[in-house]
């Protein structure tokens, strides 16, 4: 009984040690891009949250374009991390993940568990700009008063921010040099960040519009300050744009679809084709219009390669120039 | 407290009370153990707090090592942990000077009806622990190469067959209970469990196939 | 009252869908609840595909069964086989199964049938009748609140210490250390991780909860080789339901446990499961029956379960009024919301009456369906216990390792789950209780968030704690009753040292 034993555990650990079970394509994807294994789609938040539900709604057009299935899973931690780690540890051939702007800052703030070279960028399917908000109940009433209170009290108006030298901090060091000096408080889950705002634990709220839905239409929050130089189209408000006080630089947040670098070049093409019907789902873009995301979210492979490496190369340049990053 | 329940009211030493009048309601049965613990018992006794206070040391001191980008006047992702690092030692320092002083104590023990069912202490029996955790490990280990199929099917047939149920539906059960909970899931709650490598990838496939899960 | 009607109406308008997907809802709860390493959370993204078709108000209806069962459901594994199938269950585990030790499972298992019942009905009330002060009471909570409730769950400790504190506060910060292993989220440090990624992931607390409860449960009986006694049964089976009498002389621990779970639940967050702690420390700090209290007390069940159950409507609420999905059921509740188009907020129930009668309707009913079926699966679910133990081991191994491996869809979780397995055999062995090191692991990291949250907000202000009205009134009593409970456990330990001294004199005579 106990040799039997000894057998079972010696040979499961010997295949353990020699058998490499993540990197190999074993079958999934045929030689000329088509598919008979369903792919994983990774999002790397928490269930409900903004990318899940993006996820969820682009998961059967792809399906209905690639003729497999594309099972969500939920992986969250760590920014995005985390969800990044499950999909460089899985088949290349078969993981996609589902990725906001907001982990790729934590490459270049340097605390990430992955690098640039590790993924290929599938295509991009939303683009939102963020905002500044406040609660229509709390201290401040409009830009003019945040704004002059921040400069004449440097750090001390509070902001919440989803923390870690994310691109918030980064917009809001850009704010710090035009003078506008206030303190971030960070909050892991978006509905932290609100129920700060709201409770008036925070003076203001960093976020896409998207994210704060309810609570617009509820008339608790209003916007203040736009990271832009054009309004956001269905957004009502009587707003300032970052650009009028001199941050024209912006850096948006936006949700692409990325492969492992290992995957094959055309299995990569053959999903962004797919892809491209994300654009015109109903389901998807009335999904887009409710969260109000920008129009023209959508990106093609082609294009969206050179365009995290763009938005990357722009994080790091402001993080450095803001003194976000050392 | 001592439970009110009374199971007779003697002490283990009938001659207490003899003569005198009943002036308080009788006590539950106890039983008491004495012992006399030698400096080098109380050591062997005190190993593992001895080493949580070590660890607690060494962890404090890590903790000042954590990288990450400061910011001022702010506590840092050291303090937390330092704190719980600094009540782990506390207490742990309080228990250790608890067992050194109550080293030669008796222990009394409350019986109560209940004894039988309680024996905290029931006899381990060392290489079934060993047996146990070895098909824990194996099973988790073996996941990666074999699939959860197939490592589910191989656990519970050797946890049940070796926990002494030897009769020959312990295949079935485990066959059947192996595959229906891969079934449920993977397919139903769409758990993305391994499929291990190689032929038993390909076999494991094959099976989510037939039945059903894509 | 307009609103009964209402509901009423919505429930004739639901026709037998309603009824179909609420009694559904409601075993799926149970279910997931039941099994060890399952959670709620995972029952309602399990039926989330499902509900794409159906409209909000029947997809709601569901959801919200699961979750209600949900927070019921794990208290039949904590009774009947020592493993809490749900974080919240925790606390009445070592009454529980106690009890069903000594014969008494029928009658545990009532309890917290009833206790799931009251604090439903409690919470209940609640949601329908005083949403709106309760959200106003909710705002007024900033994160110095939310740190002084989760102190006061960490006190709780004291409440489950059995026989050393001392080792019951080991444990406590050594599952507060291990919570901390992995990625800071403020900082972004990586704190503790040796270098290895399985600790960079971190230490999740449900892998602790699975391995030190489930696994270890199932180890020992192994390691015991099958032979320690089975739960007794008597001969025949008593009613599960309590008895009028036997309801009145606990009516204290059910109101202080309702009482307890709505209050928490106006901070969002471990809802629930910090409800139940803290009930359970009040119940020992001010209950009738305290000192039975770790000994197999029904108190020990009712307080923590009524909590629970009643901290539901709390989050909802927070969800409904607020729109802030304060747990991670009410997060994929509210995407529901989103993907109907609905927005939660303060002026829903008057653009949704027909949904919120819906909403109200759903839940009351959930709560008495919970009921009748947790009464009804009782005594099948005792005799499930004449299976041979060595098939129940082996299922509950199965299940272990898929609740941990479903947390992160990573077999790191699992191999975490099976270390504290074996190390939760040791820590028993050694008399470290288990409760606090759970406690510690999901406490642990929302107390420093909170704390670490507020001294930032503050600039490292700790007086802040004390001179917001509302944190320095929670932390007030937070600290009274942490000293109370000190106080008694010296007091007890004291006289019992008392005791023992005349009854070694005594045996020494």
């Amino acid at each position: 009984m106990t040799v039997a034993v000894g057998l079972f555990v010696a040979t499961a650990f010997g295949a353990a040690a020699c058998g490499d079970t993540g990197g190999e394509s074993t079958g999934g994807g045929g030689g000329d891009g088509k598919f008979n294994r369903p792919i994983t789609l990774v999002v790397p938040f928490t269930p409900g949250s903004g990318s899940d539900q993006a996820a969820r709604l682009v998961s059967p057009v792809l399906e209905k374009g690639l003729g497999v299935q594309f099972p969500v899973i939920n992986v969250p931690g760590a920014t995005g991390n985390t969800g990044m780690t499950k999909l460089l540890q899985s088949r290349p051939s078969e993981t996609i993940a589902s990725v906001p702007a907001d982990t790729f800052a934590t490459v270049t703030a340097g605390t990430s568990t992955f690098k640039l070279e590790d993924i290929k960028p599938i295509c991009r399917i939303s683009l939102a700009p963020s905002f500044i908000w406040i609660n229509t109940k709390g201290k401040y009433k409009s830009w003019d008063d945040l704004s002059q209170a921040a400069k004449a009290k440097p750090d001390t108006v509070t902001v919440a921010t989803v923390g870690q030298g994310g691109i918030d901090d980064i917009m809001l060091g850009a704010l710090a040099q035009k003078g506008f000096k206030f303190r971030t408080v960070p909050f892991a889950e978006n509905s932290e960040r609100k129920g700060a705002l709201l409770s008036n634990d925070v003076d203001a709220l960093y976020e896409q519009s998207g994210d704060v839905k309810e609570n617009i239409d509820g008339g608790q929050f209003i916007p203040v300050l736009m990271f832009g130089s054009e309004k956001q189209k269905g957004l009502k408000g009587d707003y300032t744009l970052s650009s009028d006080v001199g941050v024209t630089e912006v850096i948006d947040q936006y949700r692409g679809l990325y492969a492992n670098a290992k995957m094959p070049d055309n299995e990569v093409d053959a999903v962004a084709e797919a892809c491209a019907a994300v654009e015109d789902d109903p389901k998807y873009t009335e999904f887009q219009e409710r969260t109000l995301e920008q129009e023209g979210g959508f990106m093609p492979r082609s294009e969206f390669e050179a365009y995290v490496e763009e938005s990357l190369g722009k994080m790091e340049k402001l993080g450095k120039q803001y003194g976000v990053y050392e | 407290m001592p439970r009110e329940v009374v199971t007779g009211g003697e002490t283990t030493d009938p001659s207490t009370g003899a003569g005198e009048p009943e002036t308080r309601a009788p006590e539950p049965s106890v039983e008491v153990i004495e012992r006399q613990t030698s400096p080098a018992g109380l050591a062997k006794e005190l190993l593992p707090e001895i080493g949580i206070l070590l660890v607690a040391a060494y962890l404090f001191y890590v903790a000042g090592d954590f990288d990450y980008r400061e910011r001022p006047g702010q506590l840092g992702p050291q303090f937390w942990p330092r704190m719980a690092a600094v009540g782990l030692g506390v207490a742990v320092l309080v228990r250790i000077a608890q067992t050194i002083r109550d080293r030669n104590r008796p222990v009394v023990r409350v019986k109560s009806e209940f004894d039988e069912y309680e024996q905290s202490e029931a006899e381990v029996h060392w290489p079934s622990f060993g047996l146990a955790a070895g098909l824990v490990v194996g099973y988790a280990a073996s996941t990666m190469f074999v699939g959860y199929m197939f490592s589910t099917v191989l656990f519970l047939g050797l946890f049940i067959w070796l926990g002494g149920q030897r009769r020959w539906y312990v295949t079935l059960v485990a066959a059947v209970g192996g595959l229906l909970f891969t079934y449920i899931f993977v397919g139903v709650v769409y758990v993305s469990v391994p499929t291990g490598v190689g032929i038993f990838d390909t076999i494991t496939v094959a099976v989510y196939r037939l039945l059903g899960i894509q | 009252m307009d609103i009964v009607v209402d509901m009423f109406n919505a429930v004739i308008d639901g026709g037998i869908s309603f009824w179909i997907l609420l009694v559904g809802g409601v075993f799926i709860g149970l279910l997931v609840g039941v099994l060890p390493g399952l959670t709620f959370v995972m029952g309602v993204l399990l039926i989330l595909p499902f509900t794409y078709s159906m409209g909000a108000g029947q997809a709601l209806v569901m959801m919200i069964a699961v979750y209600v069962a949900g927070t019921y459901g794990g208290a039949l594994t904590a009774i009947l086989l020592n493993i809490p199938g749900e974080p919240n269950d925790v606390p009445l585990t070592r009454d529980g199964h106690t009890m069903a030790r000594r014969g008494r499972a029928a009658e545990a298992l009532g309890w917290a049938a009833l206790a799931a019942l009251f604090g439903g009905i409690a919470g209940w009330l609640l949601l329908v009748f005083f949403s709106q002060p309760f959200a106003s009471v909710a705002l007024s909570f900033g994160s110095a609140e939310y740190f002084a409730i989760v102190l006061l769950g960490l006190t709780s400790v004291l409440a489950l210490s059995g026989s050393s504190t001392m080792k019951a506060l080991i444990s406590l910060f050594a599952g507060m250390l291990l919570a901390t292993v992995g990625l800071d989220d403020i900082y972004g440090a990586v704190r503790y991780d040796f270098g290895t990624t399985i600790l960079r992931d971190g230490i999740n607390y449900l892998a602790i909860l699975v391995g030190v409860y489930a696994l270890t449960e199932a180890l020992t009986r192994f390691a015991e080789r099958f032979a320690g006694k089975a739960p007794q049964q008597p001969a025949e089976i008593k009613t599960t339901i309590p008895g009028l009498s036997a309801i009145r002389s606990r009516l204290g621990s059910l109101t202080r446990g309702m009482a307890t779970g709505v209050f928490v639940s106006a901070g969002p967050g471990a809802g629930s499961t910090v409800g139940s702690f803290v009930a359970y420390g009040v119940e020992k700090q001010f209950g009738k029956h305290k000192d039975e209290l770790g000994k197999g007390s029904p108190s020990g069940i009712i307080a923590p379960q009524s909590a629970s159950t009643a901290s539901v409507s709390g989050a909802l609420i927070h969800l409904l009024v607020l729109g802030i999905p304060g747990s991670g059921a009410s997060a994929v509740l509210l995407g529901v919301f989103q993907l109907n188009n609905i927005n939660p907020g303060p002026l829903i129930f008057e653009q949704q009456e027909e949904l919120i009668a819906t909403i109200f309707a759903g839940l009351i009913i959930s709560i008495f369906v919970m009921f009748i079926m947790g009464i009804l699966a009782a005594k099948p679910m005792i005799r499930m216990l004449n299976v041979p133990e060595v098939y129940v081991a082996a299922f509950v191994v199965l299940f272990a390792y898929v609740g941990a491996f479903a947390l992160r869809q990573s077999i790191s979780d699992v191999w975490i789950m099976t270390a504290f397995g074996v190390l939760g055999f040791f820590m028993l062995r050694g008399g470290y209780p288990l409760a606090p090191l759970v406690l510690g692991a999901i406490l642990g990291p929302l107390a420093e968030r909170y704390f670490t949250t507020t001294m930032i907000r503050n600039a490292n202000d700790w007086t802040v704690f004390f001179t917001r009205p509302l944190s320095a009134v929670l932390l007030t009593i937070t600290v009274a009753v942490f000293a109370l409970l000190a106080y008694r456990a010296i007091r007890d330990s004291r006289r019992a040292r008392a005791v023992t001294d005349s009854q070694i004199a005594g045996s020494r005579t």
